[in-house]
């Protein structure tokens, strides 16, 4: 019987547990979104523990992708009113042992320098960040962002050490880990070494 | 006590860890040093420059740069030069407009949307250590060695696509009947140059369901190079030689389904030939929007049987048998066209797909493959010419729901019949999916055009085919995998883990000629819409694997279908 209920305890709470390492993407409006674009605010993105493994014991930087979308409510379909992109570098340095981040948003470059833990520079990727995007019209408006987590690999050999070791390449390999279950192996299958995460906002109106 | 001591004293790494400040040790780059102590040196010449907190309102015009040290830096007018932060934040209000560039180190930027900045930013948080000399400054630690920055080595490698491989191993095509496992093995060269690129790469094709006997084709090869002029837009002009088995129709399940199907459960959605020759094309490239390429290739085709490879599943069954192709030397000129606007190739939620090609051949046929229909082939000289279409519209009709709609079309244009190899069918988990691949039915066969006695290898004997798709997609709200770390599901949406689709297809495949059987249509004419097959399905997107029902409506005795799609139909 304690048996059954630790079990069950271990089962109810292992989603919890997760929840505090998922990441989450926050589109925040402000109290005037045609003048001030969204603040982004996107925690836990390298808390995933084979991005962190690649990382820091195999040294291969992370890019983060990021995809922000503004919609425009039509009559009848939804149109793409604009679009902005920007990246997030994170790389270790085993000499200093320090994790280096930088931002790059059209002609904006940003150097945040380097934290002593993933954590660290995780809570500054997570610092909210404000994106010029917003509309110049009336009208109904929604946001959309997708952020895609990708480890860095440079060479097809590389990415097959990788493979080896238990750790795919970005590129489809469909007879990949026989033997593991099954969620692993579609995970080497489908997705490789990308994460992709999506929100979105709540709609909001220009008058 | 102790245990709260204890708890206390694990909790407070944790609260430390918060902190994100960089290591004060850490020192900027050293051309940025150097770029910084110069431009401030050289500031007390003209422009505007402070040692503390400078303010420019609104209205203000500076002709030159501004300099700030130590700062903060706050500008609401008008500067026609660059701008330079030393261990000071910049704020940027609403009317600012800076004509040049924005440097600042050891601080921040606050920057209203409406701020206007021509030239670049660069903001590093990293402090400068200096030492104030008068009215100059001087960086502390320019003995430190130089670090190259990391980024920008990193940003040059996976920009320039600049690489040298002695031994590439890549998967050269989807696992197949005919094949097993194509790898490709070799060398590849790819530089980048200031006018363009250029890319070479030999291999050889070696087959895993095969005995690697070079008498028996068993090791194909493959010789390509390529040379672009531009980089992000321009024209590219390659060539090549191969040795290759390709497959027949490749627009319906992609290569990772048919590659899965085929290796997971022993079924190929595809028929395979071979193909001995060489090519030339020219490509016009640049916006990802629109692409043009024009191609001509002399290629000797021949036939392939389907070999024994492995497979998971029903390994007590044979695999399907490879049909044969009608074999000769061909010459194919090709043109091709694509648009591409979708929001994102992978999760399209509002844009077009276009995709057209020509090709005109022209050949000797050797031999002529057997069908169900009597063939109208002559061995010898034969001209053909066949065009094909995939027109596709993603419209999202709200933030959780889209209308998606999809038309092929293609076949015979003129000339003498198309050979087996460019035939086409409507058929299978990609087309039409309320109706089995390649399942044996009473009368002539609208999807493939096979009239019994049909062959076993039931090959697509169509002249010209006809698909419509359409298909209503929407957010589900469950979340179900969010404990799953290693589950295959990564897109993780707004509002759950799946989203719904209902859809509908309709379609049919004819040959031209003398109309007769149903199968047979005169060059102009179109069947009656009556006579396509129809079917409808709802399915569960689970944002890389799908599981859809679909049930025929135009023969209602066909059982329903249950299959997997990866990501989206279309």
């Amino acid at each position: 019987m304690r048996f059954v209920l630790a079990f069950l305890l271990v089962l109810l709470t292992a989603p919890l547990a997760a929840q505090e390492t998922r990441p989450r993407l926050d589109i925040m409006l402000g109290a005037t979104p045609a003048q001030d674009g969204p603040l982004i605010v996107t925690t836990n993105l390298l808390a995933d523990p084979h991005t962190r493994d690649l990382l820091v014991n195999g040294a291969f930087p992370e890019r983060m992708h990021f995809r922000l979308e503004l919609w425009r409510k039509g009559s009848v379909f939804d149109d793409l009113d604009g679009r902005t992109e920007w990246d997030m570098l994170v790389s270790y340095d085993p000499t200093q042992k320090l994790f280096n981040v930088v931002r790059r948003l059209e002609n904006q470059f940003e150097d945040f320098g380097g934290f002593p833990t993933v954590t660290a520079a995780d809570l500054q990727i997570a610092r909210p960040f404000r994106v010029p995007l917003r509309p110049d019209q009336s009208g109904h408006y929604y946001y959309n962002l997708i952020v895609e987590v990708r480890t860095l690999t440079e060479t097809d050999l590389a990415a097959l050490q990788q493979f080896l070791r238990g750790t795919p390449q970005a590129t489809s390999q469909p007879l990949s880990w026989l033997g593991k279950n099954l969620g692993r192996l579609m995970s080497r299958v489908l997705g490789g070494n990308t994460r992709q995460y999506a929100q979105q906002s709540d709609l909001f109106g220009v008058p | 006590m102790r245990r709260t001591l204890l708890t206390l004293l694990l909790a407070l790494p944790v609260a430390a860890s918060g902190q994100v400040s960089p290591k004060s040790s850490q020192s900027l780059p050293r051309e940025i040093r150097r770029e910084v102590v110069t431009r401030w040196n050289a500031s007390n010449t003209s422009g505007v420059r402070a040692a503390d907190k400078l303010e420019l309102e609104a209205g203000r015009d500076v002709n030159g740069d501004v300099s700030v040290l130590h700062g903060p830096l706050i500008i609401g007018g008008h500067v026609s030069g660059n701008v330079l932060a030393v261990n000071a934040d910049v704020t940027l209000r609403a009317t600012a407009h800076i004509d040049g560039d924005v440097l600042i180190v050891g601080g921040q930027l606050d920057r209203s949307a409406s701020a206007h900045v021509d030239g670049s930013i660069r903001i590093y948080r990293q402090p400068l250590a200096l030492r104030e000399d008068g009215d100059k400054i001087a960086a502390l630690d320019d003995d430190i060695p130089d670090e190259d920055s990391w980024w920008r080595r990193l940003e040059q490698r996976t920009r320039s696509d600049s690489r040298s491989e002695f031994l590439r191993i890549v998967q050269a095509g989807p696992y197949n009947r005919a094949e097993g496992l194509p790898i490709e093995l070799g060398p590849l060269v790819q530089r980048p140059t200031p006018w363009g690129s250029v890319r070479f790469n030999t291999a050889a094709m070696l087959r895993t369901a095969t005995s690697f006997s070079s008498e028996r084709s068993d090791v194909g090869q493959r010789l390509r190079g390529e040379v672009r002029f531009g980089h992000d837009h321009g024209i590219g002009v390659g060539a090549g030689a191969y040795n290759i088995v390709d497959g027949v129709e490749t627009w319906q399940l992609s290569d990772l389904e048919t590659a899965l199907a085929a290796f997971i459960s022993r079924r190929d959605y595809r028929d395979y030939f071979a193909r001995h020759g060489a090519s030339g094309y020219v490509t016009a490239f640049g916006d990802h929007d629109l692409n043009v390429s024009g191609s001509f290739a002399v290629e000797r085709w021949s036939s392939r049987v389907a070999r024994n490879p492995f497979s998971i599943l029903n390994g007590e069954h044979a695999w399907r048998e490879n049909p044969s192709m009608d074999e000769g030397l061909f010459h194919i000129a090709t043109i091709r066209a694509s648009l591409d606007t979708r929001t994102d190739p992978v999760d399209p939620w509002s844009g077009w797909f276009a995709s057209a090609d020509v090709e005109h051949g022209a050949g000797t046929q050797t031999s002529i493959a057997p069908t169900s229909f009597p063939r109208l082939n002559p061995l010898g000289p034969v001209t053909y010419t066949r065009a094909f279409v995939d027109l596709r519209r993603y419209n999202r009709l709200s933030p959780t729901e889209q209308l998606n709609m999809r038309l092929v079309a293609g076949g015979w244009v003129g000339g003498d019949p198309l050979p087996l190899e460019r035939r086409l069918s409507v058929d299978g988990p990609a087309a039409l999916p309320g109706f089995d691949f390649r399942s044996g039915r009473a009368g002539p066969d609208v999807g493939t055009c096979n009239d019994p006695p049909v062959l076993p290898s039931r090959p697509a004997e169509c002249d010209r085919i006809l698909l419509t798709q359409i298909e209503y997609r929407g957010d589900l709200p469950l979340d179900l995998f969010s404990s799953w770390e290693d589950w295959p599901f990564r897109f993780r949406g707004a509002h759950g883990a799946a989203t719904w689709v209902l859809f509908a297809d309709a379609g049919r495949g004819w040959k031209v000629g003398t109309p007769s059987d149903g199968i047979t249509y005169s060059r102009g004419a179109l069947p009656p819409l009556s006579t396509f097959r129809a079917d409808l399905g709802l399915g569960l997107d689970l944002s890389i694997i799908g599981v859809y029902a679909a049930k025929s409506v135009s023969t209602p005795a066909e059982p329903i279908n249950y299959f997997v799609r990866l990501r989206h139909r279309f």
